[in-house]
This record gives structure tokens, C-alpha cells and sequence, in this order.
């Protein structure tokens, strides 16, 4: 079941939404209803990841800085001017 | 050298920033394990608000680079080409140029598209390391530590704020504190080269 809403959004954001709608032959309101899935499936995915000390004993999804060991024994981010 | 398995079950101890990196970046086990034992309480861990500022700054800095849109940071013996550059008024004979070495703080942009390191350190105000307050007493002991055993400004802060709290144990990577008197540092000592 579908429902009617009405917003206000940013006019240069909907011409470009108007673009993307003609070009891929897709209704406005199904490019709407894509992005908001994809919002709503993000933050979920957000809520759902570990919390607290949990998270930061997880593998880092970020590479380790070229220069770790003596990145921060040598220079600390505070102290650098 | 005393090392973080040396730690004691009970113990209040203050968490440098080194070891609350080195746990997230995964090249130290000790580290890792330390954070646990703060989770499981068994050790009470203790950070700052500059513990959180430099962690957050790190992680910033981190995530930018492996998302390709900052330089690596660069040493300062580095900045000499940066010197002549004709934007910039020349220096005096012996004259210092003080700039950040990296970009991000001239790109908002960039910062706001980045997550990761938000929620690390949110994961830090969970609850589960107790996180000091800072009085502006804690400066004034700050300047005296810097003077008396060559401190920088953050590890300075912190030692004077531990040692307000009455907390005379520290776990750090940073020899910095070694040459602080009445202080016990412990060391990771079990680096891993790779994730």
C-alpha cells in the first residue's frame, strides 16, 4: 500500500531529480521512493552496528596509517601545531 | 619497562590515547585486551577530554587519507619548499611558520562526509571508560609539568589531571611519561606490523 505526501525540497536538487527522472525513464516519485529505502536501510545499519568499547575491538575498516607506530609516539595530533 | 599485562584486577588507570589507537588500529593485542578488561570492569580505564579530542583528531585524519583526499602528513623538515611559496610573505631571517599539517581544516566539506571516526568516538562516550573532567587548575599544573619534565601540551594536561584524580597509573605507547617521578607507565609491548 502506497500513501500521498507532500515536502519542500531544494530547487536545484529537483531540476536535477526532473534530469535523472527523464533520463532514466523512471517517475519522480519512484527516484523519491529509492532514495528514501536507501536512507532508512543506512540508518538501520548504522543502529545495528556494535556499540561502545565493542566497536573499537572490531577489525578497523580503515588501512592503517603508513606511519602508525611512530604517528602517534612522535606527534601526537593535540600537540602538533 | 613495566607492560599492561602487569596491570592489576582493580586498578583505576589512566588510557593514553596510544593505546586506545593501537586497540582500534588492531597492532596490539595488549591493547586490545586492556580495552576489555575496562569493558568487563576489571580494570577501571580513565580518559580525558583531550584523550577524546586527540583520538578524534587521529581517526579524522585517518579516514580522510584512505578516502584518498588528504596528503600524508608531512614532517615538518618538509615545509621548507612550502617557504617558497610566492602566496606567502617571506619570513623574517630565523622566522618559524606555524600551519597544520594536514588539509582537512580547510576543507569542511570533506569533514562532513566522514563516519567512521564519529562513531569510534562515540563508541569512547558509551559509558564504559570514565572520562575526567578538566578544571582550569589543571592548566596551571599542565605548564609546571611541561617546565619541569618536558611535557607537551596533551600529555601534560592529562598527568596533571590523573594526578588530581589521585590516579598514579598510566598505560601509554608514548615514552613521554616514563621520566614523570611517582608515575607507573605500562607499555604495549607486542606491536604487530599488520592488521
Amino acid at each position: 500500500m502506497k500513501r500521498k505526501i507532500g515536502t519542500v525540497v531544494d530547487e536545484a536538487l529537483f531540476e536535477d531529480v526532473k534530469t535523472l527522472a527523464f533520463q532514466e525513464r523512471r517517475r519522480i516519485a519512484d527516484i523519491v521512493q529509492i532514495a528514501l529505502t536507501d536512507y532508512v536501510q543506512r540508518a538501520k545499519a548504522r543502529r545495528s552496528e556494535r556499540v561502545g568499547l565493542d566497536r573499537l575491538l572490531e577489525k578497523d575498516p580503515l588501512p592503517l596509517p603508513t606511519d602508525a607506530l611512530g604517528y602517534v609516539i612522535a606527534d601526537p595530533p593535540f600537540n602538533r601545531p | 619497562m613495566k607492560s599492561l599485562t602487569d596491570i592489576r584486577n582493580g586498578t583505576r588507570i589512566f588510557l593514553d590515547t596510544s593505546i586506545l589507537l593501537y586497540a582500534r588500529w588492531g597492532i596490539s593485542p595488549a591493547c586490545r585486551a586492556l580495552l576489555k578488561r575496562c569493558q568487563g570492569k576489571a580494570v577501571q580505564g580513565v580518559i580525558t577530554p583531550f584523550t577524546l579530542a586527540d583520538f578524534c583528531t587521529s581517526r579524522m585524519a585517518q579516514e580522510a587519507q584512505a578516502a584518498g583526499f588528504t596528503q600524508e602528513p608531512t614532517p615538518l623538515l618538509d615545509f621548507a619548499e612550502d617557504l617558497a611559496d610566492a602566496s606567502e610573505p617571506p619570513l623574517p631571517p630565523g622566522g618559524l611558520r606555524f600551519r597544520s599539517t594536514l588539509d582537512l581544516s580547510r576543507t569542511p566539506q570533506i569533514i562532513r562526509n566522514l563516519t567512521i571516526y564519529a562513531d569510534d568516538t562515540r563508541a569512547l562516550l558509551s559509558g564504559e571508560l570514565e572520562i575526567a573532567s578538566v578544571h582550569p587548575e589543571d592548566f596551571l599544573e599542565a605548564l609546571f609539568l611541561q617546565k619541569t619534565h618536558g611535557l607537551l601540551t596533551s600529555h601534560s594536561l592529562n598527568v596533571a589531571i590523573a594526578r588530581r584524580l589521585g590516579l598514579n597509573e598510566i598505560a601509554a605507547a608514548d615514552p613521554a611519561f616514563d621520566s614523570v617521578q611517582g608515575l607507573i607507565v605500562y607499555h604495549p609491548q607486542d606491536f604487530q606490523a599488520t592488521q
